[in-house]
Formats: C-alpha cells, structure tokens, sequence
C-alpha cells in the first residue's frame, strides 16, 4: 500500500487511526503490529514470510548475543546475524545483478532467478542490523518481546521508504510513549505537507522528467536537457522527502517522534553538506554502522579514503542493482574525497560561497542524470547534451511539449520550498491566531487539491469504445 | 467542571449526534436526506410530461401561454417510439404557488396522458430518488383535475389519460411550488423504519457522547488551541467522506467502462491479489470521486494554455481539440504491417470467394487534416512522423481497392469543418466528401451508380455536436473525455456553428441496439436496381450512414466496437460477421475506419 493512495488515505488511516486513538495504552503496540502486518501483506501477502523470518532470525541472534558473555561467540553470533540478514537482501536484490555480469564477463550462461523484490527490503533489513549491531555494542539490551521488536521492524509508517529508524532512538518510544493532541495536530500537519510535496510537486516535475529522459537525446536541445535533470532534481527530492514527511507525520499520530531525514540538501555548498542534510537516516546509518567501524577518519589518510570510498559505494549499491547507481556513489564519493583532500569547501567569502553553490548543484545534478537514466551510455550521452556536445540534433518536440503553467508554478513551488523559507511554518506560536488559522486553511485546501490529484489517477476511460 | 462547559458539550453531543443519525439514514429510510434536502431547497422544476400514442407519427407540439420564461419545453429523443412520441415541460419553481399554462397541439389522433411529476434526479448509481413537488389546480381544457394540494415525485405522478383527435388543441392548466414538508413524507415516500430509527439514534448518541467526552479530554488536559483542534475535526471529518458511501453502480457512463466488483479474500484459497483488487475497486467507487476529479480538471484547465487529460488535448486559444494519440501516430513495425497486410488480404479473399466486391474506406485523422491548428510544438511532431505518406504505400500493398482521401478532406477543410473542433468524428461536411472519394472508385465497377448531391439535402446548423449512434445533440465526445461540464462547454466552448444535412427524402432505418449488436437497416426503394451494401466499421460511419444509402439499394450496417467486447474480439471481423456476410449476400461489402484502427487488422481473420 503507498501513503499517496486512495486506500492508504481514506481507507486505512482513518481506520487505524480510530482504533489506535481510541485503544486502551497498552493494546496499541498490538494495534499498530497488526495494522503495519496488514499494510505490508496488501500488495503482496507472500513476501510477508521474509518479514517475519527477519524478525525471527534477528530476534533469536540478539537475544543470544546478549545472553553470551564469550566474545568471539557473540563476534560469530553477530557475524552469522548480519549475514542471513544480508544474504536475503542479496537474494531477492542483487543475485541478478551479479549473474548478470558474471555472464557477461565470462560468457557464462548461468540462469536468472525469477524473483521479485520484496519491498522495503534495503529498508527494514537496515533496520534489523542495526537493532543487532546495538544489541552487540551494548547501547541497548536485546529485546525479549517479539511483538515489540516485530513492531519496531515493521512499523508501517517507515517500513516502505525509511526513513531508516535505528533501534537505539526508538526503543524508549515502543516501550513507552505518549499520544498526545499536540503530536496529532502536528502529525497531521506534516503528513498532510509531505502528501502535497509527493502529489503537487514531485509528481507534477515527474512527468516533465519522464517526458524528456524517454526520449533518444538527439531529440531534445541542451535547455531542455537541464530542464529535464533540474526536473528529476526536483521530483526525486520532494518524492523522498515527502514521504519521510509522511511518515514523520504518521509516526508523530502515533506517539512516536522520528529523526529527520532530510534538512534542505539542495543549499548545501559541498558535497560533503549535502550528505549532512541528505537522507539522513542513511548516510548517518552508514556512518554508524560502516564508516566508524572501518576506521572512520582516525585513521591515516590513505585509509580514511578507502573508508570514503567503501561507504559510498556501498552506498550506490544500496541504491539499486544497476551500474549507474554504483557509478552514481562513486561520483559522491569521488567528490567527498576531493573535498576531504583539499578542504577546498571549507573556505569562506561571498564569490567562493557562490562557486561552492555552483559547483555542489553541477555535481549533484549530473549525479541525479546518471541515478535516472536507464543505462550508463544513456547517461553519459545525456551529460553530453547538457553542455552542448551533442552534435547533431534532431528536435522533435519542443520546450512548451514538456512544460505548461501548472508545471512552471511546480517548479517556482520546488524552488521556493528548496529553501528554508517556511522552515518554521508549523511552529507558529498559538499568540498569532490569525496566521494560524491561516496556515491551517492552507493544509487543509493543499490535502483537498492533493486528494484530487490522486483521484484524477484513478480516472480511467476506455476511450477507444467509442471510436 | 463549569456549567457552561457541561452546556457547550451536551449541544455538541446533540449536533453529533444528529449528524450521525442523518448520515446512517440508509439503514432506516429510502433516500432520505438526499431526497428531503434536495425536494425542500434544492429543487426548482416541476415537471409536466405529454405522451401521444397511437403510431410511430403521434406527436405533440406543445407552447407555453403563461410564465414562458419559466417554462422549458423539450421533446427527447428517449421518448420517441414505435408508437408515438412526447413533450417534456419543465416548469420553474419557487416557494410560493405560480401559474402555469401550455397548449398541446395534438399530432394524428391518439391517446394523450399527462403526467404530472417531479424532476428525475438520480444518485451517482444511477438510481432515482424521491424529489416531490407540489401541484394543485390543474385542470385540462378547463375541467378541474386536482382539489387541494397533492404531491408527487417522478415515479409516483398523477396521470391523465384522454382521447384526442389530430390538430386538436388542448390547453392544460396546473399551479406548482417546492415542496413544503409533511410529516407523512417520511413514511409515504421514504419509507420510514421507526425502530431501526430509533436504534440508529441511540447508538449514535451514545457514540456522540462518548467522542466528545474523548475530545474534550484533550481541550481540558492540554489547553489547545481551539484552532487546531477545528483542524484536526475536519481533518478526521475529510478522512471518512470517501468512504462513507460507496457506489454501487456498474459501470461508468463518462468512463465508458464497467466499474471493478468487490473482490472475494477467499476462493477456496486465500486470494493473494485481494489488495489490488480492492484498491481498483475503492477507486472506482469512493463517495465524491467525481467531484474530486473535476477539481483536478478545473485547477489544469483553468491553469495551462492546454490542457491535457485521459490523452485529449484542448487548446484554448482555438477551442480546437485533438487526441494525443493520433498526433504521435507513426509507422507500425515490420511484423505488425505485414501482419495487417496479411490478415486484409485474407478477408478479401473471403469476400471474393463469395462474390463480394471488398471496398475499404480509411479516414484520415483531424490531426492529419487540421494540423494547422496545432501549437508548433505538437505540429512538428505530426509533420515529422508523415503518418500519411506511411498509410498511402500501406494500403498500396492490400488486395482491395482502398480508399484514403487525406488531399480531397483537406482541400475540403477550408471550405468548412471536415471534423468537429470537439471531437475526433468527421462532421457531415467531412463524411460527404469520404463518401464522394469512395463513390469515384466504387462506380469504376458499378458506372450505373447514383451519387447523392448536396441539393437532395436540408441542411440545418447548431452549435452542437452530432456524431455518434443516435445523432443526439451533444457537446463532443472529446470535450466529455476532458471532463469539461456541460455548462461551461455551452458558455465558452461551442462558439462554431456546424452544419447538418439531413435528405429530403430521409429513409427512417430499422435499428438494433443492444449489449451485443448494434445495427442499422436501410431500405431505399427509389435505387431498387442498386447493388446491396454490408457496412461495417466504426463511429466515423454514423455521418457516412447520412449519405451512402441514397446510392443503393439497401444498406446493413454492423457498428464495429460495441458491447462489452475487447478491442482484439471486436476486430475478428471474419468471427463476427461470417454468418450475417453470408445470410445477408451483399454484393458489396465497405469497411470504414480511420487510420488508428488499421493496427488491430492483425486481427481480421482470427478465431
């Protein structure tokens, strides 16, 4: 089930949300077990099996690792517990990714599996790692209730698309939290801001991306091109942020508070920022999780880049089974040393803070290119166009094909939003009734317009009936 | 706790509690609120309907002699039948008694009835529901027919039957108001339950009652801000609108498609796709889906220079429509066009064995024709992609005498409108000019053949549409695929006049319309000598059907896409019509569809 659907929202939700609210305290933890379970089996009940096995297998390996106080043995409990938790994820993931390349390198004919994805495996996987990983560390103790890690694992708000909940910020909250009418109201709020970015903004920029990267790019000239890659930037930010809004929101209905994921990445003035405000929840799971435990920077130089390197590799992986999104890693990664290298992003001064600007939106949108495009040579032909080394060009569909008003003001919106402009929005002290009630009417008529995106979506005639 | 506090909340209790009792209405009454509220504040017609029968020529002409501004007189096609016709009066109401007075003039001698009623208004399911209207003093030709006030509704009139004589003239007198309510409404008409009622009511106060005592819990605990705590009620309130009635209906008449059944969790086993079909089927019916998506339709177009939805395009700058389809039309792959090629010729050797001449007649698209009209940035696509030079070296490889009059439709089109500026059909200007190009080439083998002229026509003009089935008034097939309403369409859209050519001497077909079949026999007894005509294809052909069977001598036309079929049953031409082809013996059989069906040929001969 997606958040941005009619079901999710008029169906489940209010459901849950009655029952939840209305529950005796400690019914909730079961209620919101059932209704994540519910959730997750929707679309494809089968793969709810590799759910509960990952809960077992994790609860099983943490319960023993804090049980055993021989540290080699809790070193192989730990080391057995990530592997079963990574080889399902290579399994459904990357196990044809791999034949896919080994039989191209070695002309072998070793036969695809036929599998699909579970989805938000990468998700609750790096979930349940790093419940273990905590359980090892002793940050946290192993968690004797099933239910209550289960539910940890599978919360539906952040079980699809994260953002990546690490168990040491949430175990207090699943043992013991509050519903409050201030976290409803403020649930709702924000729920209601990432529907309208999901909805309004991303999907209205989506389609003018989608529009351009399907076409060969000898058919588009170099505007349309960074028009296109700006699109995609825009669409791919407010698509991810927007539902780790949702889900914010959701959790915030349901008493949990969430860490951020995103803090207006597209500001940043270096690479190394942009990971600081992109994906949180990821890149501070991998910081956590990876760089740290590799050695991290207090390490020599030499080392520390290798460290660099691995994580955003792992981190392009993370991403998807494709070349371009390892490439798209290692991109970030090669600038991330660079930085680290010369420190150049560290400088200070009104024209370098411009370059720093300039510079950090080329890398990531030439990054978004390569992250978007089907295959690497189509990215790479792509980049070409946006600086003009495309040749010979043979336009077909002009810029107004792609771009009408809706999308011009979608655009304003994404740039404007972009920047910490309505940061504060929600915060709004009660003293300033007029400008609270203001913005209240706004979330409302945005969830309503939102509403009729979503139901045009479902607006499906059989037009060739009638020719 | 404060009295007032205790006062504030006992109000709120009632009004929820009121809300609640009204909003399960259902589970004690036939259309209830929708039919009281729309009977006491909505309504503003009254309505007469004026039957003449006897046989097929019975008719009234009916015009109003007091408050005619008020009064709406309209003769539908639905009440056109074998055995007579009528008049449909739409009065104006308002809350005090008015006058009202129309004279029928009566058509060949018949049985005439009146039926005094209410509007026919009808939920999103299609079903009609009670909207009353109250009547008294109604009289015709001055004998009193209703003392004091009555009530009626659509399905339930009071009805006046007499015999009349041709030309008689018939003055038909009532006075008619709003409803203004009556406790028996309740039980007469919307079928009241008192003990369901009276359940209903109980278990929503005590629900009520419970909600507001967990709602102020959070204003006594937290101090809130009273506008957030509105906020978060409305929020709630939106949350359960969608599915606080789901529509029953079967199928969508703007969609043009049958809507998705509940779907079963177990068949025997578990139904693993029983999430999808439920969310397809939620879609499909949630309450206020309509008006969520005419939102969506009124923010595009009202916002963008075109506005595009469902593949229709409008430019509002023209008012010229188009289909996205048609603009980005471009040659079929190899396989595809020697398959279509195959399968054509295939059903021409059927027809041949069976000494049928096989003609084919493919319209062009509008887009082909008015590329003109196109902004530059979908012009050059069209001109790009040269679909028409494609489709001329096509059909130079079938085995049967094609037509495709692409030069003769565009040189025409600046004479007047070749297709109508809302729609994808031809206009009749359009078809005459398909039904010249073809008739030069049928009458190299037929040469005794009469071709129809402009001068054995009437020609009338409207800013409606005429184009499918029936050649109702309309406002376009492609406006309704945009989802434009009516009205506005009326105000700013239809500006065009367009003309219609009906013969002089029309030949009335015999029609069969059904799920099934949708046919069209014509009989011209003035070509008796003509050869006979099997017609098929699609809409293009009810324009066409204006003109070809004033050339022969008789015309059995199958409608190509219809009833409940896929597109690849509905090209199985050789599965579908072998029987009748052969019954029927035509001596000529003419195809007529335009250049988008030609890629489903692959499927001509199939079983």
């Amino acid at each position: 089930m997606l958040f941005s659907s009619m079901t999710f929202i008029y169906m489940f939700l209010p459901l849950v949300c009655t029952v939840y609210l209305l529950a005796r305290k400690e019914l909730k933890n079961y209620i919101l077990l059932i209704a994540s379970i519910i959730f997750y089996a929707w679309g494809e009940p089968s793969y709810l099996a590799i759910m509960i096995l990952t809960i077992l297998v994790n609860y099983i390996g943490a319960n023993y690792i804090s049980r055993s106080h021989n540290k080699t043995h809790r070193k192989w409990l730990l080391a057995l517990t990530i592997l079963a938790n990574l080889s399902v994820l290579f399994y459904f993931k990357y196990f044809n990714f791999m034949v896919e390349n080994v039989n191209a390198l070695f002309h072998a004919d070793i036969n695809f599996i036929k599998v699909i994805m579970p989805i938000g495996i990468s998700f609750y996987t790096f979930q349940a790692l790093s419940y273990v990983v905590d359980v090892y560390r002793g940050d946290t103790p192993a968690q004797r209730d099933i239910y209550k890690l289960a539910l940890y694992i599978c919360l539906f708000p952040q079980l699809i698309a994260g953002p990546i909940v690490k168990y040491h910020d949430v175990a207090e909250q699943i043992e013991n939290r509050n519903v409050t009418f201030e976290k409803v109201s403020y649930g709702i709020k924000r729920f209601i801001i990432g529907l309208s970015k999901k909805m309004l903004i991303a999907n209205t920029l989506g389609a003018v991306a989608d529009k351009i990267f399907s076409q060969p790019v000898e058919q588009f000239d170099c505007f349309t091109a960074w028009i296109g890659a700006v699109a995609y930037s825009f669409q791919l930010f407010y698509d991810f942020s927007g539902y780790s809004d949702m889900a914010i929101g959701l959790g915030s209905i349901f008493g949990f508070k969430f860490l951020e994921n995103f803090n207006y990445p597209y500001i940043s003035r270096s690479i190394t920022e942009f990971w600081r405000r992109w994906h949180i929840s990821l890149s501070t799971w991998f910081k956590e999780y990876l760089y740290i435990p590799l050695g991290g920077n207090r390490v020599a130089k030499w080392r520390n880049y290798l460290n660099l390197f691995i994580v955003f590799l792992a981190t392009g992986f993370w991403h998807g089974a494709a070349w371009n999104f390892i490439f798209w890693g290692l991109w970030h990664g090669m600038f991330i040393i660079f930085e680290k290298a010369t420190g150049w992003h560290k400088k200070e001064g009104r024209f370098i803070g411009l370059l720093q600007h300039i510079y950090c939106i080329l890398a990531f949108v030439i990054g978004w290119v390569m992250f978007r495009a089907d295959t690497m040579s189509y990215a790479w032909q792509y980049i070409k166009n946006m600086f003009g080394l495309i040749k010979t060009h043979e336009v077909v569909y002009l810029l107004p094909y792609y771009v009408d008003n809706i999308e011009i003001i979608a655009f304003c919106a994404a740039f404007l939003c972009a920047m910490p402009i309505f940061g504060r929005i929600l915060q709004i002290p009660y003293k300033y009734k007029v400008c609270r009630t203001l913005v209240n009417i706004w979330l409302i008529v945005l969830f309503v317009v939102s509403t009729s995106f979503i139901a045009a979506s479902t607006y499906n005639p059989f037009i060739y009936f009638r020719f | 706790m404060k009295l007032v506090h205790i006062r504030k909340r006992f109000i709120l209790v009632v009004l929820c509690t009121i809300l609640l009792t009204l909003f399960f209405a259902p589970i004690y009454s036939d259309h209830l609120v929708i039919g009281l509220w729309d009977s006491l504040w909505n309504n503003e017609t009254a309505r007469i309907d004026i039957d003449n029968k006897g046989n097929i020529s019975n008719e009234v002409e009916v015009t109003p002699l007091q408050v005619s501004e008020k009064t709406e007189i309209t003769y539908p096609s639905w009440c056109k039948k074998e055995d007579g016709s009528c008049a449909v009066v739409n009065a104006n109401i308002d809350d005090k008694w008015q006058d009202f007075a129309v004279e029928v003039k009566v058509v060949n001698s018949g049985k005439i009835t009146i039926y005094f009623r209410g509007p026919d208004v009808r939920t999103a399911e299609n079903i009609r529901y009670p909207v009353l209207v109250d009547y008294r003093f109604s009289g015709v030709d001055k004998k009193e027919l209703l003392k004091g006030r009555k009530t009626f509704w659509h399905d339930n009139p009071f009805i006046y039957s007499f015999e009349a004589k041709d030309g008689q003239k018939i003055e038909v007198k009532f006075q008619a108001r709003k409803h203004h309510f009556r406790f028996s409404d309740l039980q007469n008409v919307y079928h009241m339950n008192w003990l369901l009622f009276i359940s209903v009511l109980v278990i929503s106060f005590l629900l009520s009652y419970k909600l507001i005592q967990y709602i102020s819990k959070f204003k006594l605990l937290e101090h809130n801000s009273r506008i957030d705590i509105v906020f978060v009620a409305v929020f709630f309130v939106l949350l359960f609108v969608p599915m606080s009635h789901i529509s029953s209906a079967e199928k969508s008449m703007q969609e043009n498609r049958i809507l998705a059944t509940y779907p079963k969790l177990f068949n025997k086993v578990l139904n693993l796709e029983y999430g999808k079909q439920f969310e397809t089927w939620f879609n499909d019916r949630f309450f206020g889906r309509n008006i969520a998506i005419d939102l969506y339709s009124f923010l595009k177009m009202n916002i963008n220079h075109i506005y595009i939805n469902a593949d229709a395009l409008w430019i509002k700058d023209n008012n010229w429509m188009y289909r996205e389809w048609y603009i980005k039309q471009k040659e079929f792959d190899k396989n595809k066009a020697d398959e279509i090629i195959k399968q054509t010729n295939l059903f021409s050797t059927f027809c041949r064995e069976n000494n049928i001449k096989m003609y084919m007649l493919i319209v062009p698209s509008k887009e082909s024709i008015y590329t003109r009209f196109l902004p530059k940035e979908y012009k050059k696509v069209v001109e790009r992609n040269q679909f028409n030079h494609y489709i001329n070296s096509l059909i130079s490889s079938f085995d049967v005498s094609a037509v495709f009059p692409y030069k003769e439709l565009h040189q025409a089109s600046y004479k007047d409108f070749i297709f109508f500026k809302q729609s994808h059909h031809w206009t009749d200007w359009g078809a005459y000019n398909g039904y010249l190009a073809l008739m030069d080439v049928i009458k190299k083998d037929y040469p005794k053949l009469h071709i129809s002229t402009l001068d054995e026509y009437n020609i009338s003009t409207s800013k409606l549409l005429r184009e499918d089935w029936d050649r109702d008034y309309d406002i376009g097939q492609t406006t309704g695929l945009l989802r434009i309403d009516k009205d506005y369409a009326y105000k700013k859209i239809l500006k065009d006049e367009y003309k219609y050519y009906n013969h002089k001497n029309e030949i009335k077909p015999i029609i069969t319309d059904n799920d099934s079949r949708k046919e069209k026999y014509f009989k011209n007894p003035q070509q008796a000598d003509a050869p006979r005509v099997f017609l098929t294809g699609t809409s293009m052909n009810e324009d066409f059907l204006q003109f070809l069977p004033y050339s022969f001598s008789e015309t059995k036309y199958y409608r190509l896409n219809s009833g409940k079929m896929t597109e690849v049953e509905m090209y199985k031409l050789l599965k579908r019509f072998k029987k009748d082809i052969l019954d029927y013996k035509p001596d000529i059989l003419i195809l007529c569809v335009t250049t988008w069906n030609l890629q489903l040929f692959v499927n001509l001969t199939k079983d």
